[in-house]
């Protein structure tokens, strides 16, 4: 090669579970630039477990730390990048388990990579022993702001009793206690909302070895704090470690749940298994 | 029963048309991110040896809000 590389990591697996597998594997995955993906090894003395890394030689001159930082904001230049690691950290993880890296992790040369292996080895095995035996699937619930509405005054008793108000009410109050009723429409929206995340989230949570819920997405939560073009804001975000032998019971629970939502206007999107995204960080605690 | 849906790099999404698909691309983004990290403006401090390359990354979490605003003013 004619510039030096850097190795781009995606991932860490154990040896040598990993090894064989992802190898075979890999020949058919371009990973980023298009470049094949490698491994990169480390044979520790006595019974330390050996870890196994996946890279691609990159080209130095496109991925020195200023170069990188210049360009990370251009969508046209990160969307592949995203894509690729993404493809080579799925493939993994449908193989073995393994602890993705953040995209963009670049090392000077395979010594250094084997220098973090060595010092990160035991934190490395306990993340990867959590990881056995399950995968990761996300749950997302989106409310249907127009089906919801309508059956509103069912879930909500302030509701019902201020449209009872409203319907009874001479041509002067009737104004502003439509205003009201307005009012507590919306707030009841965001609290039955938050109630049934709540509740779903409650239901799946001991079904899985970890769980975690996160912020929603910006991008559809427009509705909270103001409230936003979109009549199908999300109202839960959540990601699941589920065992691979406990999976038919979460998706069972799930249908549940779904059953019991479906007429009052929510829509779950059930996604995965994803590689542990969410979970292949959370050791300290642990 | 309900079945999970493969996304991400397992479903073929192609996101060479990220126009189309700010949100797909931002979800992507947040996923491959590792956003305990980034949010510091740097990657790899979680997972750091001294050897690993420190890059600012702020300019992607720009990039990423960018996405989403856009995501959400189009009502998406």
């Amino acid at each position: 090669m004619i510039s030096p590389s850097l190795l781009y990591a995606y991932a860490v697996a154990a040896q040598p579970e990993g090894a064989a597998p992802l190898l075979r594997l890999l020949r058919g995955v371009a990973g980023i630039d298009g470049v094949p993906v490698t491994l990169v090894s480390d044979e520790p003395n006595g019974d330390a477990m050996g870890m196994t890394v996946l890279v691609s030689a990159v080209d130095s001159a496109a991925y020195l730390p200023d170069q990188v930082e210049a360009r990370v904001g251009e969508l046209a230049w990160l969307a592949p990048r995203a894509e690729a690691h993404d493809r080579v950290v799925t493939a993994a993880a449908d193989a073995v388990p393994v602890v993705p890296f953040p995209i963009l992790s670049l090392f000077r040369d395979e010594a250094a990579v084997r220098a973090m292996l060595a010092e990160r080895r035991s934190e490395l095995r306990r993340v990867l022993a959590h990881l056995r035996g399950a995968r990761e699937y996300t749950i997302r619930l989106y409310r249907d702001d127009a089906k919801l509405s309508a059956a509103l005054a069912e879930l909500s008793e302030p509701v019902r009793e201020l449209e009872r108000s409203v319907a009874g009410a001479s041509p002067g109050q009737r104004y502003l206690l439509q205003r009201k009723l307005d009012e507590e429409r919306r707030a009841e929206l965001r609290r039955v909302s938050r109630e049934v995340a709540q509740a779903t989230f409650g239901a799946l949570e001991p079904i899985a070895r970890q769980a975690v819920r996160e912020p929603l997405p910006a991008a559809i939560a427009g509705a909270e704090p103001r409230e936003s073009s979109s009549t199908q804001p999300a109202i839960l975000n959540a990601s699941f470690l589920v065992d691979d032998v406990r999976l038919d019971d979460f998706r069972a629970r799930l249908s549940e749940l779904i059953t019991a939502r479906e007429h009052a206007g929510f829509r779950v999107e059930f996604t995965g298994p994803w590689p542990a995204y969410h979970f292949a960080r959370e050791t300290r605690d642990g | 029963m309900v079945e999970p849906v493969r996304a991400g790099a397992a479903a073929d999404l192609t996101l060479e048309s990220d126009e189309e698909e700010p949100l797909v691309l931002s979800d992507l983004i947040n996923r491959v991110l590792d956003k305990g990290v980034v949010i510091a403006g740097e990657v790899t401090i979680a997972v750091a040896g001294v050897d690993l390359i420190r890059l600012d990354l702020r300019l992607l979490l720009v990039a990423v809000e960018r996405l989403t605003r856009r995501a959400a003013s189009t009502g998406e």
